[in-house]
């Protein structure tokens, strides 16, 4: 039961835009998307969908982000053994133990990233009719974004035959206006990141990014612009603390709905800041907008294939200066790089993004993760020396700063 | 993929006949002449000389190639030396996470210590695995000169179509330009595309010749008969007159009867020669090999756009694994349909310890053809060049037992 106290707080959060505020909606929408009658029903897998596309088809859409569960992923093993990331299992297990939001979809469309999440995609399709598209891995070919161009005009008409609506190029740059809106809000969100006191956590952040993968633009705007309007102003902090606190960057592979242990314990328990994500369901789908001129196709295919490269686009440097840069551009006193277990992309090429981070003078600690409980301890130990190293190294620059 | 493809002759010596035409099979005898002289140090040599080549999958691809006059070297080639001490050097070195299989480890650990041959070049198929992607993108900053095909796979027949066809045959032009600075001869590519349809007919009539002469030509030397239909040893003509002299010798030895029992199978995945010999031993007979794909190219329309089709109809069939980026749910089909050609009474499926797609591939098929009611075996196996484990061997031997 809850207490009256902490019902109190809940009452003013639903007056207020807030993180949480935001969470609650995702909440309703999920229940509304399971609930819903007469209205197609669509789940996507990956952040390079052009989800203007499923906005113009007049869907409901949310993303195959949940995950962080053991026993999703126990269900999702029946089907990949063990040499998948936690992640896949817990996509394809969402739909194995019948997660009532997985299980109202009427279809699933996934631009293929990893090979992973392409095997995972074809499991999914005996439970739900699954279309699979092509995503190019040459970001920087001409062929490849005009083939990009192709297969989203593939999804328009499947989105069309799904629903049994056209979908107008009018209603497809009028979406990419939307959702430039909101990505480009959630880019100044992540920019007061760079302020000395962030007046959002790394935790906060990824509650607003998470609206953008479920929310349709027209709900999140405007709980976006009150938010933005109340964090923007000079002075406000996460945290009530003068002291400033250590400033880190995670960076590698995909960060699912209910991952939150690494967070947990590094904001609430060791009392330091995430202020920048390089991974996809944190800031880097929103370092780039989407051309709001020409024709809205080639435009969907620019932007998604510009916006900041995961580990499996190519070549490969481009994703990790990308992420070094990021990291010097919010200033950061070290870095988790943090990958799943099984994950190809970020596992194998750990070793160039360390490199390149210790190259840059930043302190790295690698985390192979996944969803067990297990190991907490064990990370949190880890995750508390490298914090204490990195305070008492800042510790050391100050004095030595204040003698000089 | 495993080290029968080797050119290594010290370990070729493994691959005797072990037939009833070990002894007196001139055909066999002529073959193993022709493998003994195609080497690494024969192609370095060739190179040295001013020829080129190129690392690559020999797969799908071969015909242009083989039509820009560069020799194909196998990517199998990359883990069959000092295999144990290139794992370890991508463990320690590169900090290549231990779940990642084998291969991808030697292939890594390899390409570092070769960083100063001759043989620098490395084309990959981006639509292939994923972990063999990023180790080759890796290779880029030990100096290697790596060029990806971009990723297109087909899923259901209406993925083929003209705008995948023709993005493909521009990404095959960008190969043979690569490859030699200029676009490829046609006519050559389709001279190549008509030899190597009759070399496929031809090994398909070995096949089907060695269903009524099972004891005639062994499991070792018919997977190197079959892999050699990608690079005929570097001597197309020679090449084919053995398969001629051989289709004349098992002609004569499927008229004598044979009244030895013996379990017949398929065999799905790659097997390891020691794999083959245990099988044989155990009594059974390998008659259905799942790694031989039955996709001829199309001799009517242009070359590069067959080469193309090849591969989205290959994918269509499951064909080539993870090599052609085939969905994992399609390859039962032609499993099935080899147990039917075969009468086999059951399939062994191998797979690299650690591979994903071997994994959900193995489990897939495992639940599919219980159903169906055909006995499966899966194996699980490393790259290295050794014996099988006891535990292995004991697998084999029970399965055959069981259906004996």
């Amino acid at each position: 039961m809850p207490t009256p106290r902490k019902k109190r707080r809940t009452k003013i959060a639903t007056q207020k835009a807030s993180p949480a505020g935001i969470a609650r909606l995702i909440e309703n929408e999920q229940q509304s998307l399971i609930d819903a009658q007469g209205i197609k029903k669509v789940g996507y897998l990956c952040a390079y969908t052009p989800l203007e596309l499923l906005g113009a088809a007049g869907v409901k859409r949310a993303r195959l982000l949940k995950g962080g569960n053991p026993d999703t992923v126990a269900h999702g093993e029946l089907h990949t053994q063990s040499a998948f990331c936690d992640f896949t299992k817990s996509c394809i297990g969402g739909f194995e133990e019948g997660d009532p939001l997985y299980r109202s979809f009427d279809k699933i469309y996934n631009f293929h990233s990893c090979s992973s999440m392409k095997r995972a995609s074809e499991a999914i399709a005996q439970f739900v009719p699954t279309k699979m598209l092509n995503l190019p891995r040459l970001r920087d070919e001409q062929s490849s974004r005009n083939f990009f161009r192709e297969e989203i005009l593939n999804l328009k008409r499947d989105l069309e035959n799904l629903t049994g609506t056209s979908i107008t190029d009018e209603e497809v740059r009028r979406q990419i206006v939307l959702h430039n809106q909101a990505r480009l809000l959630l880019k100044k969100f992540s920019e007061l990141r760079k302020r000395k006191n962030p007046p959002l956590s790394g935790k906060e952040y990824l509650e607003l990014v998470r609206g953008y993968y479920y929310l349709p633009p027209e709900t999140l705007l405007p709980s976006y612009e009150e938010l933005y309007r109340r964090y923007e102003k000079p002075g406000r902090a996460a945290k009530r603390d003068d002291k400033p606190r250590l400033r880190l960057m995670v960076s590698g592979s995909i960060v699912a709905d209910g991952d939150r242990r690494l967070l947990d314990i590094v904001e609430d328990e060791l009392g330091a800041d995430v202020v920048i994500e390089d991974h996809c369901a944190g800031f880097r789908p929103f370092h780039h907008l989407v051309p709001e001129t020409g024709d809205p196709y080639q435009a969907l295919a620019d932007g998604y294939l510009d916006q900041a490269p995961c580990a499996r686009m190519k070549p490969l440097s481009e994703s990790v200066e990308f992420s070094a840069r990021l990291a010097q551009e919010y200033n950061v006193d070290g870095v988790l790089y943090v990958y799943l277990k099984f994950c190809a992309c970020h596992g194998i090429s750990k070793i160039d993004f360390t490199t390149r981070f210790q190259e840059i003078g930043l302190p790295t600690l690698e985390i192979s993760s996944d969803y067990s409980q297990s190991d907490h301890g064990q990370l949190k130990t880890r995750l508390e020396a490298f914090v204490e190293m990195l305070n008492d190294q800042k510790n050391i620059d100050h004095e030595q700063y204040a003698n000089a | 993929m495993s080290n029968t493809l080797t050119l290594d002759p010290n370990l070729r010596s493994q691959t005797h006949n072990g037939g009833d035409a070990a002894a007196r099979s001139p055909a066999l005898e002529a073959f193993k002449a022709l493998a003994a002289g195609y080497t690494l140090d024969s192609i370095r040599q060739q190179v040295a000389a001013g020829r080129q080549a190129v690392w690559t999958a020999v797969a799908w691809e071969s015909p242009l190639i083989l039509a820009c006059d560069v020799i194909p070297i196998s990517y199998g080639e990359l883990w069959s030396e000092e295999s144990k001490r290139t794992e370890a050097l991508a463990e320690s070195r590169f900090q290549m996470p231990v779940e990642f299989c084998s291969m991808v480890k030697c292939i890594l650990g390899r390409l570092h210590l070769d960083r100063a041959s001759e043989l620098r070049r490395l084309l990959y198929y981006g639509g292939s695995c994923e972990p063999v992607s990023v180790v080759f993108e890796m290779a880029k900053k030990e100096g290697y000169d790596v060029h990806c095909i971009d990723s297109v796979t087909a899923y259901k027949d209406e993925d083929i179509s003209p705008a995948t066809i023709s993005f493909l045959v521009e990404e095959l032009r960008k190969v043979a330009v690569w490859l030699t600075g200029k676009p490829v001869d046609e006519d050559r590519l389709a001279a190549e595309i008509r030899f190597k349809n009759a070399v496929s007919r031809k090994i398909a009539t070995i096949l089907d010749l060695r269903l009524r002469a099972p004891f005639y030509l062994a499991s070792v030397p018919t997977v190197q008969i079959v892999m050699g239909a990608t690079h005929f040893f570097g001597q197309p003509e020679k090449y084919t007159r053995i398969l001629d002299q051989l289709i004349d010798e098992l002609k004569v030895a499927a008229k004598v009867p044979t009244n030895r029992s013996f379990i017949p199978l398929v065999l799905n995945g790659m097997g390891s020669p020691q794999l083959c010999k245990a099988i044989e031993e155990a009594n059974g007979v390998i008659l259905g090999w799942g790694f031989v794909d039955a996709v001829d190219y199309s001799e009517d329309i242009p070359p590069l756009e067959s080469l193309a089709l090849s591969l989205l109809k290959t994918q269509l069939q499951g064909g080539m694994g993870d090599v052609a980026g085939s969905p994992y749910a399609l390859r039962r089909i032609g499993i099935e349909e080899k147990v039917r050609e075969t009468n086999a009474k059951g399939i062994i499926s191998t797979a690299i310890t650690g591979c994903p797609y071997g994994s959900i591939v193995q489990q897939s098929e495992r639940v599919h053809f219980k159903k169906r009611g055909i006995p499966v075996m899966t194996l699980e196996h490393t790259v290295h060049d050794e014996p099988l484990t006891e535990e292995q061997v004991m697998k084999v031997q029970t399965f055959v037992e069981m259906l004996s």
